[in-house]
Formats: structure tokens, C-alpha cells, sequence
């Protein structure tokens, strides 16, 4: 261009400039369509949480339209160009290893992958065509970049904490130990702390031994019982906070007023209760769940069933608080503490492959009653509430057949921990909370299965069940 | 169940005996193409909730036809009294007609045959044509009882009995080659846990849409035909008479393409009840959007009143079309399958725009 007659107005550099405005407007407008959904997965535990995402990761991975997506609009209209896994945005956040999840479910042996407790993150890009008239104008491609971020349930459950002092905190935590299966688990802490001297300093001995008890009892809570409302939750999953201050502490009973000072064994545990409230609970919210889009709450009503009525009203508690998370009217304490802006709000009963086809409108039905009421705020607020019963990766079929004279559907697959296939008939699922005295012990009989044998694990795509549904409705009109 | 019991125990049987090893991948159920008549393809829960269903079938059955209530039963008495009131006539008829073959008969022989056989043919084509609207009119009628069905099914929670509903409107657009594509890929996706409202969604998402596709073209078609006569059309009289026409035309081929080929009294009722849901469920609609798009509308206000009342005719056109395939359609429609009204406009903005402005060019 130098070795050309400088022309005072030649129509290159001005039809470069008109080029270049356009080309900068097209990357403006790309950039300004090209958007990211944070999706948040959590569950109270041992619902298949990192099944789930694996599941749902794999998924969109192998997303094609003949593959089973039928209700994913963008993969059933054709209009899906393919996904693909990215580098995670936060760096100081774990990473969620899929590599390491799938692998031992697409093994010849398959097993199912080792659980997650921590928060961790995977984003994967997401390209696809729009099916919107203005948007096709525009470009013929967008991307959407989806973070998928997993989190422990428990966590949620700190919020009801936020509003309450040490002494109504520890009035509460001791009221639910009043019952069982919580009295007899909590007897070794209750008694170390009759025994605890409440007058003079506090030393930090006794300190770690009483929350190191109270800990433990948590964890028993959490492992052979299944219970769900364990305060505070790190506690349970204390990830990098394992043995700080912040979580050596716990409920105590309200000792006489002369032993409140701030040196004392009840002053100390009372700051640092604070202290977890400002530097655990208010952090979480601030960092992570303020930055949430789209959130998934993951709930094993199975199991509950199972284990049996206390089991199951404890669950319902904690779906009650999970729910407080999400009331974020002017009275909500999220409100206060920050501005949410999850507009999508999905329950899932897991696992429902363990019961037989005609039982999972029944599943769903049971989780729509125990979430209708507490979602009801939640939904005034303009978030979408929805519940769906799926299985992530489905490992039975059912099968009809003749017992004792009745028609029965059964399930028929591997157990876990055998290696023979055999045919469950679970029991079937109530429409409505059975009462306490309906609860025959005998009653249900949900297992877990082995994962299924793929025959090429290369080409074909997990089996699953409404995992498209949930796809849809969490991110359908991001890709329409 | 039984009230004795009110829940089955758990059962735990040995591992069956049928051939062992397969997959639950491959468990997949084989829908056998249901353009053909054949046995409905079996579906591993169809059986399950047969015993459930099979004593409440009947009571299952019957307040869906009873649906409509006390007007059903007005109507009821109206048809019988129109039906008797026939009856009585034709018996007239026929007895005027006796006579008056006797009497010719009596005048001369060959008078009487000649007025026997171009009676008896006149009645032999009167009844054919009948019979032929009465079966077209069945024909229209088993789209809505498909409708209802489809509705019940979609309202429960219930399993097995979509994919018998599924075959019978299959059965409908067996000659189509498009419908056989998408049925095809719709039986791909079919999976045995899907329940009946779930199975009967993607029916319509999957293998409806193609045919919402082709009567969309027919009242697209139908539309800008009606907005360019309007628009261009000299005499109001030829207008009013060409729009009357248009609508009873399109009518009758939307039905055709859902399945049905409606005779007069078939699009007669059909453009009745498009036009009733106009008036009912489309007022509010007309006034947000009809109106703003005949009025406010740049190109109208350009093209005059001339054009602007092409698309108002246009528009209207396309109103009964799009009522008129929601009246059509075995399935009803769903939360966004219902086409629009937009797409049309640009349309007939286009058509008319290109009519106007071919003029232009012309002239000079």
C-alpha cells in the first residue's frame, strides 16, 4: 500500500475501515451472544451426584440425533454442532476429573466411580446452531459455555444457621438429639460435655476433643443412618478446613451467665460459631452460590424410603431449608447478603431405574408433594421449579411376569456386589407420604445395582433415563 | 389392590432363565412400524398396567365422551328430532313417489318404466352422495376422537396404552413418505420407560410436526392467495365471494392433510367451529396483535388501505386456517408447537409488496 500515490480519499482504506467496524460489530455481537451458564449440581448425600454429572458430561459429549436426546430440543431439531471439555475458568477451585469418573464406567468390567465431596468445577463449550429467526440472521453458529459446578449439599443446609445466635443454634441442635436415631449417636458427645468444666479458661485440649465427638457423631449421622440435616456442614466435608479453628466447635447447653466471658470454653466456642458464619457460610454465598445460574438438587427418595419414617421426615427438613436458600424476597436473608440470580430451579429423584417403568409417575408424584409447599415461595420469586425422577445411568430393565397369581413388574439386573442377574419386584411407591404406621418393615426394598455392560463403550452413549428432560428444561432456551 | 392388602411385599426372584448376558442396552423395545395393520407392537409395560386398567377401562372410557354435559344432551335430542323429522320426510317422499309411478303406470306402461328407472337412479345417486358425506363425516370424526383420547392420556400419569393411540394416527399418514421418515427416527427414541404423556409429546414434537408443516404451507398458501385478490380485486361483491370460497377450500384441505377428507357438511362445521374459536379464544389475541398488524404496521400505512386490508383478509384467512388445524390435529398441539401468526404476516408482506411494487414497475 506504501508504493501507491497517496489518493486524499481512496475507497481502499475506507472500505478496510467499513470492513473492519463490521468485522469488529460481528465479534462485539458474537461475544454478546456466546454465553455462559453456571450450573449448579447438589444433592444431599450419596444421591449420584458425580454419577450424574458424569452422566450428564457424557452425554452432551456423545450428543447426536439419533442418540436417545429426544426431548433436548437442539439435539432433536439437529441444530447441535457438538461439545466439547475446556479449561475451567477458577483456578482455584477443583477441578471435576470426568476422565477419571468415566473411565470405570465404560470399562469391560463396569464400576461405578469413586464420590466427590468437595467443590469442584468442569466447563465444557457447547456449540450449536440458533434456532431463532433474529439470531440465524446474525450468525449461523453460537456457543455456550457451561459450567457445571459441583458442590455438597450440606453446605446449603449452613444458611438457617446465619440467623441464629450460638445459644438458639445450640438450643436447636439439641432438641433434634432429644430423638432418635440422634440420641442414641449423640450420647458419647452429650456425655463428654456434662463432664466438661464450663468455669475458668478455656483449654484447646478439651476444645478439639469436644468437637473432634461431636464430629464423629455427625459422621455416624451421615454414614450408617443416611440422615441429611447435619449443622454445620463442613464439618461432615471440611476439604482444606480439616483441623482449623473454624471447625473446632460445637452445640453447647447455655452455661450461668458468670461463665460467658470471652475466654471462656463457651465464649470461644460462641466466637468461633461466628467465625463460621462470617468466613465459611457468608464465603460460600458470596464466592459461589451468588454466582449460580441454574441449580440442581439431587435427592435419593429411594433410599429414604428404605431406611424408613425418620429417615424420611429428616430428608424433608432438609429440602425445607435447602428451599430457604431460594426465598429471595426482601424478608430472605440471601437477599440481604447478596443479589441470586438462579432463575432455574430443578429437583430430581435419582436412581429411579431401581423401580420398574410404571412406578416412576408414582416417584415423581412423591417428590412434587414433598417440594410443592416449601418451592411455593421460591416460585413466587419467578424462579422455574421443576421436579423430575431420572436415572443418570440406567442398569436394569423392567420385566413383567407372573408371581403368586398377580401380574408384578419387576426389575430385572446385577445387584451390587453380585455377579448374577435377578428379578427385584421393590415394592411400589406410594403417590402420597405414607404415614408412620403404614411403614411396615417389610415394606420397600430398593437396591443398588451394578452399572450396565456396554457393548461398544466407545460409540454408544450411556442408556439413561430422562437425563434430556433435565437438559431441556436447565438449558433449552440458552440453546434455542 | 385389594383393600386386605394394602401394598405388595417385596419379591426377590432367581435369575431368569431367558438368554442370559443381554444387555440392558440392547433392551430396547421393537415398535414394529405401525403403518401396516398388524398386531400392536408389544411394550414391556403395556401388560403392567393392563390388570391395573382392566376393570376401569369402561369407566375410563366414557366420561370422555360424556365430556361436554348437559349441551350433549340438548344436542342429543336436537339430532334425534332432526332425524326423525328426516325420516318422516323421506317416508313422504317415497310415498308421493309410489303414487305417482302407479299413476303413470296406469296412464301407460312405458311412461311408468321410464319414471321408475330415473327415480330409482336419482335415488341411487341421492344415497351415494349421502352415504359418501356420512362416511367423510366419520372420517372428521375420528380425528377428534383421537383428540380426546390423546387429551385424556396426556392429563394422567399413566403407561402403555400411547402406543396403541400412537399406531391408530399413524395409521392416517401411512402413504406419506415424509411422516414415514420421522416415524421412523420418533421409534429410534422410543424408549419402554417413557410414559404415555411423555410417548404422545414426542409423537407430536417428532412426527406431527411434519405434518403441521404441510397444512402451515396450505394456509400460508391460502393466506397470501386471499391478501394479493384483496388487495388487487376491483369489485367488493367478487372479493367477499372469492374470500367465502377460499376459506371453505382451505378448510377442506388442512383436514385432508391431517387425515381426513371432510365433505361440505364436514368443512362447514369445521370453518363454524375455527370461526367460533376466532370469536371466543382469538378475540384478545386479534385485538393485541391483528390490529397492530393491519394498522400500525409501516408497510401498511405505505401501501395504503388497498394493501393494508389485503392483509387484514389475509390474516383473517390465516386465523381460521390455524384454528382450523388445531380442530384437525389428532394430538393437541404443544406449549410451543402451536404455530404462529408472524411468520404469515412477513409473508403476506411480502406477497403484496412484490404485487404492488411488480405494478409499479409495469406502469411505467
Amino acid at each position: 500500500m506504501n508504493n501507491k500515490p497517496a489518493a486524499p480519499f481512496s475507497a481502499r482504506p475506507l472500505g478496510s475501515l467499513l470492513s473492519a467496524t463490521q468485522r469488529a460489530m460481528t465479534e462485539w455481537l458474537h461475544l454478546a451472544m456466546n454465553q455462559t451458564v453456571r450450573l449448579a449440581v447438589t444433592g444431599l448425600n450419596q444421591s449420584g451426584k458425580t454419577v450424574f454429572i458424569t452422566a450428564l458430561v457424557h452425554q452432551l459429549l456423545h450428543a447426536r440425533q439419533e442418540a436417545g436426546l429426544p426431548f433436548f430440543d437442539c439435539v432433536s431439531s439437529n441444530r447441535f454442532a457438538g461439545a466439547k471439555l475446556m479449561m475451567q475458568p477458577d483456578v482455584d477451585v477443583s477441578s471435576f476429573r470426568y476422565d477419571q469418573f468415566i473411565r470405570p464406567l465404560t470399562e469391560q468390567h463396569p464400576r461405578w466411580p469413586t464420590r466427590t465431596e468437595e467443590l469442584s468445577e468442569i466447563r465444557l463449550a457447547i456449540r450449536f446452531q440458533p434456532g431463532g429467526f433474529l439470531h440465524r440472521q446474525i450468525s449461523d453458529a453460537s456457543t455456550l459455555y457451561l459450567d457445571i459446578i459441583d458442590y455438597p449439599g450440606e453446605w446449603l443446609l449452613d444458611l438457617p444457621m446465619l440467623e441464629l445466635s450460638f445459644a438458639d443454634w445450640s438450643a436447636q441442635i439439641f432438641q433434634l438429639c432429644a430423638t432418635e436415631p440422634r440420641a442414641a449417636l449423640s450420647a458419647a458427645w452429650r456425655a463428654l460435655l456434662e463432664s466438661l468444666p464450663m468455669d475458668g479458661k478455656a483449654d484447646e485440649g478439651v476444645l478439639r476433643q469436644a468437637s473432634a465427638l461431636y464430629t464423629e457423631f455427625l459422621l455416624r449421622c451421615k454414614n450408617e443412618y443416611g440422615l441429611s440435616l447435619l449443622q454445620p456442614g463442613r464439618f461432615t466435608v471440611p476439604g482444606e478446613l480439616r483441623g482449623t479453628p473454624l471447625l473446632t466447635f460445637c452445640p453447647l447447653p447455655a452455661p450461668p451467665a458468670e461463665h460467658t466471658g470471652p475466654e471462656s470454653v463457651y465464649g470461644i466456642m460462641a466466637q468461633r460459631f461466628d467465625a463460621y458464619k462470617e468466613r465459611v457460610i457468608h464465603r460460600f454465598y458470596k464466592e459461589h452460590f451468588s454466582r449460580f445460574d441454574r441449580q440442581i438438587v439431587l435427592i435419593d427418595l429411594l433410599k429414604a424410603l428404605n431406611r424408613g419414617p425418620e429417615n424420611f421426615s429428616d430428608m424433608r427438613i432438609a429440602l425445607e431449608s435447602i428451599l430457604q436458600n431460594f426465598r429471595y424476597g426482601t424478608s430472605g436473608m440471601v437477599h440481604r447478603l447478596l443479589w441470586p440470580r438462579i432463575d432455574k430451579l430443578l429437583f430430581v429423584a435419582t436412581k429411579v431405574d431401581h423401580v420398574a417403568a410404571n412406578q416412576h409417575g408414582n416417584l415423581e408424584r412423591l417428590l412434587n408433594r414433598i417440594v410443592s409447599k416449601p418451592a411455593n415461595e421460591a416460585i413466587f420469586q419467578g424462579v422455574e421449579v421443576k421436579t423430575l425422577a431420572l436415572s443418570s445411568v440406567t442398569c436394569t430393565r423392567t420385566v413383567v411376569q407372573e408371581h403368586e397369581g398377580r401380574r408384578l413388574s419387576f426389575v430385572q439386573g446385577i445387584p451390587k456386589g453380585r455377579d448374577q442377574e435377578i428379578l427385584l419386584f421393590p415394592g411400589e411407591i406410594p403417590e402420597s407420604l405414607p404415614r408412620a404406621e403404614d411403614w411396615d418393615a417389610n415394606r420397600f426394598r430398593f437396591m443398588e445395582f451394578e452399572p450396565p455392560r456396554l457393548l461398544d463403550p466407545e460409540a454408544t452413549a450411556l442408556p439413561h433415563i430422562r437425563l434430556d428432560q433435565a437438559l431441556q428444561f436447565l438449558l433449552g432456551d440458552k440453546l434455542s | 389392590m385389594d383393600a386386605a392388602s394394602p401394598w405388595t411385599p417385596p419379591v426377590e426372584l432367581p435369575p431368569p432363565l431367558s438368554p442370559a448376558g443381554a444387555s440392558p442396552r440392547t433392551l430396547r423395545p421393537v415398535v414394529l412400524p405401525a403403518g401396516e395393520e398388524g398386531p400392536p407392537p408389544h411394550r414391556v409395560a403395556e401388560t403392567s398396567t393392563e390388570s391395573l386398567h382392566a376393570s376401569s377401562t369402561e369407566g375410563r372410557e366414557r366420561p370422555v365422551e360424556k365430556m361436554p354435559g348437559q349441551p350433549a344432551a340438548n344436542r342429543r335430542l336436537l339430532l334425534a328430532a332432526t332425524i326423525l323429522l328426516l325420516v318422516l320426510f323421506t317416508g313422504l317422499l317415497l310415498q308421493d313417489a309410489v303414487l305417482f309411478l302407479i299413476q303413470e303406470w296406469q296412464s301407460h306402461p312405458l311412461l311408468g318404466l321410464f319414471f321408475a328407472i330415473l327415480l330409482l337412479a336419482l335415488g341411487g345417486i341421492l344415497s351415494v352422495l349421502v352415504g359418501r358425506e356420512w362416511a367423510r363425516f366419520r372420517q372428521l370424526r375420528t380425528l377428534t376422537t383421537l383428540r380426546r383420547e390423546s387429551l385424556h392420556l396426556m392429563g394422567g400419569q399413566t403407561l402403555g396404552h400411547g402406543q396403541r393411540l400412537v399406531n391408530r394416527i399413524t395409521l392416517l399418514y401411512r402413504e406419506r413418505p415424509e411422516v414415514a421418515v420421522a416415524l421412523w427416527q420418533f421409534q429410534q427414541q422410543v424408549s419402554d420407560y417413557l410414559g404415555d404423556r411423555e410417548l404422545l409429546l414426542l409423537f407430536s414434537r417428532h412426527v406431527l410436526a411434519t405434518v403441521d408443516d404441510r397444512a402451515y404451507q396450505v394456509v400460508l398458501r391460502h393466506a397470501s392467495a386471499a391478501a394479493v385478490m384483496a388487495a388487487v380485486s376491483p369489485m367488493a361483491w367478487l372479493d367477499a365471494l372469492f374470500f367465502l370460497w377460499r376459506n371453505l377450500w382451505m378448510v377442506r384441505e388442512i383436514a385432508e392433510v391431517y387425515g381426513a377428507r371432510p365433505g361440505a357438511t364436514g368443512s362447514l362445521l369445521l370453518l363454524r367451529q375455527a370461526a367460533q374459536g376466532i370469536m371466543g379464544a382469538g378475540l384478545a389475541d386479534l385485538l393485541a396483535s391483528g390490529a397492530s398488524h393491519s394498522m400500525g404496521d409501516s408497510l401498511a400505512a405505505m401501501v395504503v388501505a388497498k394493501g393494508g386490508q389485503g392483509i387484514a383478509n389475509g390474516l383473517f384467512i390465516a386465523r381460521i386456517g390455524l384454528q382450523t388445524m388445531q380442530a384437525c390435529r389428532p394430538l393437541p398441539f404443544g406449549p410451543d408447537e402451536m404455530p404462529g401468526l408472524t411468520r404469515i404476516r412477513q409473508e403476506l408482506q411480502r406477497e403484496i409488496k412484490r404485487n404492488f411494487t411488480g405494478e409499479q414497475h409495469a406502469a411505467p
